[in-house]
């Protein structure tokens, strides 16, 4: 799934992220974080470690899913999978002149937060985008 | 693995941050007395003008995730990305939902730029340099530690002045 394009000086004119809903926002995650995406019940089939997006931001609350799916994440065995609502776009180009830093404010915030940059696509609704291994890392880090 | 992919998001964010170094902050401009009358909760406040480069309607503002509830979220200005504050809750006043009266002034403070949701814009008006005296001992303590020189009067009724860098001070910067 390595479709990353790349300039012959090794910048990045793009990268391409897979879109779902979370609450009344867009989220995009890196396209090349994600091995896999599968319908919930063949990842429980499969026996992944599952981890639910919204526990990160609300431990707890029931999330309300309508059509879960999960992402496996790239990078090596044993990998855990994330599930998210089912995504509503799949390899999405985003040029990195769309791609925004978090205000200085937000940032200082919530410093250790797996956001880290707001895309904004032609239609200007800003996409959240998330990384998904540091998500996880902030769940573990919550259940310690 | 986790270390290495992350680098990647860095690495992108870094990028992005190169390519916008060249830009944004817009220079203050020169002092005046000019303040920008604002209505939180029924009262009124101001801001410095020289602090202030816009004022938005209030359109959709996108929340992220994770940020506590001092800042609403984060809105789109002709291409960047701004921060928006809750004035409401870093004040400690009642909760309010934005209304069609509601304003984003995008206010900057020490590099620090933000936008910072009001109630309603009222005026800008220069205020006398005299006009300005010191904060009402019955001001809320959670207002007055983002006061700055004082009160004003306008049309009868007091002004407190809101200092942007302790708003922004608040959040943690």
């Amino acid at each position: 799934m390595n479709r990353q394009k790349t300039a012959a000086g090794g910048a990045l004119p793009e990268i391409r992220i897979m879109m779902f809903p979370f609450m009344d926002i867009r989220i995009g995650v890196d396209m090349e974080q994600i091995a896999e995406i599968l319908d919930l019940a063949a990842a429980r089939e499969r026996r992944l470690d599952l981890h639910f997006f919204h526990e990160t931001f609300f431990p707890d609350q029931d999330a309300g899913w309508r059509s879960p799916a999960a992402l496996l994440l790239r990078g090596g065995d044993h990998l855990p999978a994330v599930v998210v609502e089912t995504p509503q776009e799949i390899d999405a180009a985003v040029p990195l002149d769309a791609i925004h830093p978090m205000p200085a404010l937000v940032t200082a915030a919530c410093p250790r937060s797996p956001v880290w940059a707001a895309a904004l696509p032609d239609d200007g609704r800003p996409v959240i985008l998330v990384d998904l291994y540091r998500l996880l890392s902030t769940q573990r880090r919550h259940r310690k | 693995m986790e270390t290495g992919e992350t680098d990647r998001s860095d690495r992108i964010l870094a990028e992005v941050k190169r390519r916008k170094a060249a830009d944004r902050w817009v220079q203050a401009d020169a002092e005046t007395r000019n303040l920008v009358v604002f209505a939180l909760n029924g009262d009124l406040y101001a801001f410095d003008s020289a602090e202030v480069r816009e004022l938005l309607p209030c359109g959709t503002i996108t929340f992220v995730p994770g940020c506590p509830d001092v800042i609403k979220g984060i809105i789109n200005v002709r291409g960047d990305i701004e921060s928006v504050l809750n004035l409401h809750r870093i004040m400690e006043l009642p909760p309010s939902e934005p209304t069609r009266a509601s304003r984003i002034v995008i206010a900057v403070n020490g590099g620090i730029r933000s936008g910072i949701l009001v109630d309603a814009v009222v005026d800008v008006v220069a205020a006398p340099a005299d006009g300005v005296k010191r904060p009402l001992s019955t001001l809320d303590k959670a207002v007055r530690q983002f006061a700055v020189g004082g009160e004003t009067l306008y049309e009868g009724r007091y002004v407190t002045l809101l200092d942007v860098g302790k708003i922004f001070g608040g959040i943690g910067v």
